[in-house]
């Protein structure tokens, strides 16, 4: 029948998979733990900082270049657009020389191979472009980012400027609405009016929106909302609306008619979108945005442990120069936009309070239960 | 004339003993320091990960023990009772639908005389080809209460619009998603059944529906509850369909809700890895179960050592109600998803098919796709993970099946245990172990395919080793042994007997794997690199980005270039097939 | 080519012009068959006819007829692939045939020209399969009771008599001891016994048995083969029995009909089919023989001499010699010579015909007799005798056949195909 399986080869057996229990339990209490210390690379990163950093400012750029040079090559992570940060790579590419890779992601995906990364000493990136509430995450952790101090922000404004990072573009929270089921006259023209009946069984509000549920009830705080009305106002908007998820599908479900409008969206999707012909809106008829609509900063910051710091340095300051068009093209808001030193036409706008990302969690969690007691809209 | 009688009784090798001993035993090591290889590779992929799971779950942020993890994640707040509702639910219902379907066609396919075979099989395998996160959308787009194409065109009239978002969507579509699995579970468990046996049956007076009911399916009960559990414990560690179709209506299932821990920041691994272990245990328990109703599996086996060819069952006038069933779930399972995806990548932006649909469309998204290099480049990528982890996973299964179905040693069972393991590790939780594990290890494989590649072998290890050991199984101890008298070494035994026969199985449980590799996302999501993506992971990138139209024109591509992959393995497949008939 | 005529409807089972193709039926033919390999018949194209008409599709059975009277022990017996297990399969209803008809008693079953098939489940027919086909899930009493439990409901017997039929066909195969058992726990011969219990236990009009020993060592073969005569007689049941193992057809068998690529070679007792082979290929196939192959030398009435080159003269007598032969001076013609009718003597004696002086050049102890091989000028013939007699080799012998122990046989068997 079977082989005979003298008791040496058992005992030999048993060996090995001694041994081999043994490597594999070794390997993963190895894996377990605690966190390296900091690598050797940052220590190389800081120096190239520190030697352009230390030039007057109209000498910074030469220098980076040269050193920049000399690493040749660049990673970017970012969550912007496949084709925006495709394209921004490629121009800086021809500019400069410089290879860049791209690592595009979802915010929350980007932000969570960051701490992976750098709490194991292993970081990958260079550059990280970033929207806020990620961003500042990032830069929360002791020794992951520093900000570009280059030429490109000297003359930015203060609201830009943030702790570990700058704004570099933005966009506006904004309500979108489909032109086919919400006619003209018909579109919101606060906040508040998204409470009306006329929007129930018809608004989809997106469910990590937490950000705008903070802001705004900041927002109608400020404006002496009590409380109690602030939460009536919000149970309203909620009732007679479905729960939706991703932006841009929300954005395609608008465009295809399935929805009626979005409570809030990202301005530049829906720009994007009417680009290609799709019947949504955002603004009344004028051109002119109803709502007190919120800006969302996009931030450009430099990793401590980056391989290529001296390159990271420059695609940053490029981003503030020749970089910002792509982002203008693609709709988004320019550096100074969110800064405040150029105006954004047609809207009244603030930037999203520090303090809402800040308690981001705590925000999360109130709208999460908000949207869960919230009855469904029923289905058509 | 004569006829055969039994083997004579071994007489021993003539010669000094002295020698055969000393050759023996030198085999003897040869084999078993590949099997003990063997044995280290299978359990660092299953074990290291499921080491990692717990550890992670009952350690706070500090290193210390701490039971927090599943105190949050069981909190009253955290609604974990429905969600744990819905995941079952979710993986009953599916695998119901799964198996029912899967088993019909493998009937048809195996037993009886429908023409049109080959394109049967082909038919059943496609949707597998089709990543989860395509078919979702795909199926989005046909049966979106509004605006689906389906609703357009037939529902709305008719004033029964369908919906596909929330739980009876998702158990639909992953039904039908899942039903090749069942399908090629059955093929086999069909085609190891003795013929005779329904014919007999015929011959005592019994009918078709009554051969069915009283014979066939009893016989292939161990079968149907083997691939039953393997669809549950499927569906249950998955993450695709019931994200995309559930959380639209705010159902969880296990997965949606792990990868919803591991987006928070600070990323919760006590939550996740407290959901993550009960999914395990549920798996787990499914298994155990099914193992208990199995234990006549044995008895039920049903193929002597004689080749023979399962005679067709001829269905007679029934035959065309059959084909045009099949035909409708033909259509149904592939090819409206497959239009609804050609259509989509036609447009820019999605809108229910009319005049003005039709004057837009363009081929731009496929211009846009096809001019940066990363699509080639994810393609490439794709298939060298495919093919690499599709032989190196049948290659080991190979051995470990050979390990655990022909020697005596104890605690093969370990093994067999082991290699069940990943399966009920969700992919996702997979790509976080895994990121974990080699971002601490000094070893050059985090941020290079190596990192991805051990990642899908882990995944694919279960199917090879299923696969395998069916293979083996079929395999009568008389031909090992008569290599072996015959001189053979065991390694070449291996090569040139048990592999050429067992390739059957293997080549099937090869094609398998590279096509689930090629289209496997979650535990790929977490682990690669900028330069290592594979297309799967590009077309999660236009999910995420909201690029519906540019997602389902790189869908379109995938589908395309695994049907052909599909074919081209097929046409091998087949010609080993035949080579083993002829004997 | 032997066939025989359909006899008056006394016949229990009347099979006539029964064909069947390989491969896919052709349309407008009987009931759907679709593709069908069969099972023992391998898959080689023979090659066209050789008398110049054009290729046919290679038939796997063709002209099969025969009539059975009731409680007949009808073998068909022939080596694989010469369509035996096709022609049973036809009978029993599990294959379609291309041409001709099956009646069983005075249902006909089926008739090409009249478009009848009844499917196999309503043939009512007994089967034992090669495999025993015993469902492994069901204990032996299931096994055996479920012909009776799938009647349909107006003729289905109440369940103690059902009860009672199923133990008395287990009684008859010595099974009662094992009625609970379940299926799987039972060896082969045991499983082989259940099969037979079952074909029986409606008492059918035709048990059809598909080589149903050959899976058996030779020893409970050898019981069995006693059982089955045993069980045949008990209950005066017409069998149809499939083997390649002349011995089995030979024992049991009230008549057999031997087949070769898909025919019908010739139908007769066991007796006859021995003795009076009618073809090369029978006489091969059945027994062990040595052929002489000559020309015609002279004919006389009863008497025919064979000029044999190499050997000598050899003299046929009496009913050794079939008319339908073509008989003419120099005709080419084999005797078929069987051991057991070759006789040895060391002395030399010069009465009688068929007298050749040889040598012994082999010798071999079977155990209840010994065999020789015996030379005579460029011909070997084989020889068995009585143990008594064991000649060593090296021994110049006297070789004699008795003229009446010899069949004649065409030299070459004039189907189209070389064995």
């Amino acid at each position: 029948m079977v082989p005979e399986t003298t008791n040496r080869n058992r005992r030999r057996i048993s060996r090995l998979a001694a041994g081999g229990a043994g490597v594999v339990l070794s390997v993963a209490l190895a894996g377990c733990g605690a966190p390296n210390a900091a690598p050797a690379g940052s220590a190389d990163a800081n120096s190239a900082l520190k030697q352009i950093n230390a030039l007057p400012a109209d000498q910074q750029r030469d220098k980076a270049i040269e050193l920049a040079k000399s690493e040749g090559s660049l990673t970017l992570y970012t969550e912007v657009a496949d084709d925006v940060s495709h394209a921004m790579a490629q121009a800086f590419q021809d500019k400069y020389g410089i290879t860049v890779n791209v690592y595009r992601a979802s915010a929350e995906t980007v932000e969570q191979r960051v701490q992976q990364e750098s709490s194991a000493g292993r970081l990958g990136g260079d550059v990280l472009v970033l929207g806020d509430g990620e961003i500042t995450d990032v830069a929360n952790e002791p020794g992951v980012l520093q900000n570009y101090t280059g030429p490109g922000v000297e003359d930015l404004g203060d609201a830009a400027v943030f702790d570990g990072w700058s704004a570099v573009s933005g966009y506006l929270y904004v309500p979108v609405w489909s032109t086919d089921r919400i006619s003209s006259g018909q579109e919101p023209t606060s906040w508040e009016d998204l409470a009306d009946p006329r929007f129930d069984g018809k608004m989809v509000i997106e469910e990590s929106d937490s950000n705008w549920y903070g802001a705004l009830t900041e927002y109608w705080l400020e404006q002496g909302k009590s409380q109690s009305d602030i939460d009536a106002l919000w149970q309203k908007i909620v009732d007679g609306s479905v729960v939706g998820s991703g932006h841009s599908a929300i954005m395609q479900l608008l465009a295809a008619g399935s929805e009626g409008i979005a409570a809030m969206n990202y301005d530049y999707i829906a720009a994007g979108q009417i680009d290609k012909g799709a019947p949504l809106s955002f603004t009344s008829e004028d051109g002119s945005i109803g709502v007190h609509a919120f800006i969302y900063p996009v931030g450009v910051g430099l990793f401590s442990q980056a391989k290529n710091p001296a390159a990271a340095w420059l695609f940053a300051d490029w981003l503030m120069g020749d970089g910002q068009k792509f982002l203008t093209d693609a709709h988004l808001l320019s550096a100074h936009q969110v800064g405040g030193d150029e105006p954004i036409e047609g809207v009244e706008t603030s930037i999203i309070p520090k303090d809402v990302i800040a308690d981001g969690t705590k925000w999360a969690d109130a709208f999460d239960s908000l949207l869960r007691k919230a009855p469904k809209a029923p289905e058509k | 004339m004569s006829t055969a009688t039994r083997l004579a009784p071994r007489t021993p090798m003539t010669g000094s003993t002295g020698s055969r001993w000393k050759r023996s035993a030198h085999h003897g090591a040869g084999r078993y320091l590949i099997v003990g290889v063997v044995i280290i590779i299978v359990a660092y992929l299953a074990a290291v990960p499921v080491l990692y799971l717990i550890g992670g779950t009952f350690t706070d942020d500090a290193g210390a023990f701490s039971l927090g993890g599943f105190a949050r994640a069981f909190s009253p707040e955290a609604g974990a009772g429905a969600m744990m509702l819905n995941s079952l639910t979710f993986a009953v219902g599916s695998a119901a639908i799964a198996l029912v379907i899967g088993t019909a066609l493998a009937y048809v396919q195996v037993r009886t005389d429908t023409p049109g075979k080959p394109l049967l099989f082909a038919a059943s395998m496609v949707p597998l080809i089709i990543p989860g996160v395509l078919y979702a959308i795909a199926w989005i787009f046909l049966a979106d209460a509004k605006v689906g194409l389906l609703n357009t065109f037939l529902f709305h009239p008719l004033g029964t619009p369908t919906h596909v978002y929330g739980l009876g969507g998702m158990i639909v579509i992953e039904g039908l998603h899942n039903a090749p699995l069942g399908f090629l579970f059955m093929v086999g468990a069909f085609q190891g059944m003795d013929p005779s046996l329904e014919e007999s049956a015929s011959m005592s007076g019994a009918r078709g529906p009554a051969v069915l009911r009283r014979i066939t399916l009893p016989l292939v009960r161990p079968g149907l509850v083997a691939a039953g559990l393997l669809l549950f414990v499927r569906a249950l560690s998955d993450f695709e369909i019931p994200s995309i179709l559930g959380l639209h209506d705010g159902v969880y299932v296990f997965t949606s809700r792990i990868y919803f821990e591991l987006r928070q920041y600070p990323i919760d691994y006590g939550s996740a890895g407290a959901y993550s272990l009960c999914l395990l245990l549920i798996a787990g328990a499914g298994v155990g179960i099914s193992t208990l109703l199995n234990r006549n599996a044995r008895a039920y086996q049903t193929i002597s050592g004689k080749a023979f060819r399962p005679r067709p069952v001829s269905l007679g006038k029934a035959r065309y109600w059959v084909s045009a069933g099949i035909v409708l779930y033909f259509i149904v399972a592939v090819v409206l998803p497959l239009l609804a995806l050609v259509y989509a990548s036609l447009l820019n932006y999605f809108q229910p098919f009319s005049a003005g649909a039709l004057s837009q469309m363009s081929l731009d998204n496929y211009a846009k796709i096809f001019s940066t290099s990363a699509m080639g480049n994810a393609f490439k990528n794709s298939f060298i993970t495919a093919i690499v982890t599709a032989t190196a996973i049948i290659l080991l299964s190979a051995v470990a099946a050979w390990f655990t179905v022909r020697t005596k040693v104890r605690g093969r069972r370990i093994i067999d245990v082991l290699t069940f393991l990943p399966l009920v590790i969700p992919g996702l939780v997979l790509g976080v172990a895994l990121l974990f594990l080699y971002l601490r290890i000094p070893l050059p494989i985090y941020g290079t395919m190596l990192i991805l590649i051990i990642a899908f072998c882990t995944l694919a290890l279960p199917f090879g080793m299923q696969y395998a050991t069916s293979a083996m199984r079929q395999i009568s101890n008389e031909l090992e042994e008569s290599a072996e008298v015959s001189g053979a070494g065991w390694f070449t035994m291996f090569r040139r007997i048990l592999l050429p026969l067992a390739s059957g199985g293997l080549v099937a449980g090869w094609i398998y794997i590279a096509i689930v590799t090629f289209r496997e996302l979650s535990a790929a999501i977490l682990v690669y690199s900028p330069g290592n993506e594979v297309a799967s992971v590009l077309i999660w990138e236009q999910y995420e980005n909201g690029s519906f139209m540019a997602l389902a024109a790189i869908g379109v591509v995938m589908v395309f270039v695994l049907a052909i992959l599909v074919i081209v393995t097929q046409r091998i497949s087949s010609r080993f097939g035949l080579q083993r008939e002829i004997s | 080519m032997a066939t025989e005529t359909a006899k008056p409807t006394s016949s229990i089972l009347e099979v006539s012009g029964l064909g069947k193709a390989y491969g896919r039926v052709p349309r407008g033919r009987s009931a759907s068959a679709g593709a069908d390999p069969t099972a023992t018949a391998s898959i080689a194209v023979a090659s066209a006819r050789r008398n110049g008409r054009s290729a046919e599709t290679p038939l796997a059975v063709q002209d099969v007829s025969f009539a059975l009277e009731p409680g007949e022990f009808f073998t068909l017996l022939g080596p694989s692939g010469c369509g035996k297990t096709t022609t049973l399969r036809c009978i029993a209803g599990l294959e379609t045939p291309t041409t001709g008809r099956v009646a069983v008693g005075d249902r006909t079953l089926y008739d090409a020209d009249q478009r009848i098939n009844v499917p196999a489940s309503d043939r009512r027919l007994g089967m034992v399969f090669q495999s025993y086909a015993i469902w492994p899930h069901m204990s032996v009493f299931k096994n055996a009771s479920f012909p009776l439990e799938v009647m349909p409901r107006r003729e289905r017997p109440a369940k103690a008599e059902i009860a009672r039929r199923v133990r008395e066909a287990l009684r008859a195969t010595e099974l009662t001891a094992f009625e609970k058992r379940s299926a799987t726990a039972m060896s082969g011969g045991q499983q082989q016994r259940l099969a037979l219990a079952r074909g029986l236990v409606i008492n059918p009009q035709l048990l059809l048995l598909d080589e149903p020993l050959s899976n058996l060592d030779a020893k409970l073969r050898d019981t069995m083969r006693f059982e089955l005569k045993r069980l045949q007689h008990e209950y005066g049941i017409t069998m149809v029995y499939v083997t390649h193992d002349q011995t089995e057809a030979l024992t049991l068998s009230s008549r057999i009909a031997v087949m070769n690529k898909g025919r019908i070679v010739q139908i007769g007792g066991p007796r006859e089919i021995y003795e009076s082979p009618r073809s090369r290929f029978v006489a091969d196939f059945v027994g062990v023989t040595t052929f002489l192959d000559g020309t015609i030398g002279s004919m006389t009435g009863q008497e025919l001499l064979l000029t044999v080159p190499g050997f000598g003269p050899v003299v046929v007598r009496g009913n050794g010699i079939p008319s339908s032969l073509p008989l003419t001076q120099d005709a080419p013609l084999s005797a078929s010579v069987r051991p057991e009718w070759v006789t040895l003597s060391e002395g030399h004696s010069d009465s009688g015909p068929n007298r050749w002086d040889g040598m012994v050049v082999a010798r071999a102890f079977v155990g209840e007799s010994v065999e020789h091989v015996v030379r005579v000028g460029d011909v070997e013939l084989r020889n068995r005798s009585n143990p008594a007699q064991s000649i060593p080799e090296g021994t110049p012998v006297q070789v004699t056949v008795d003229p009446a122990r010899i069949a004649v046989v065409p030299t070459a068997d004039d189907d189209t195909r070389e064995n």
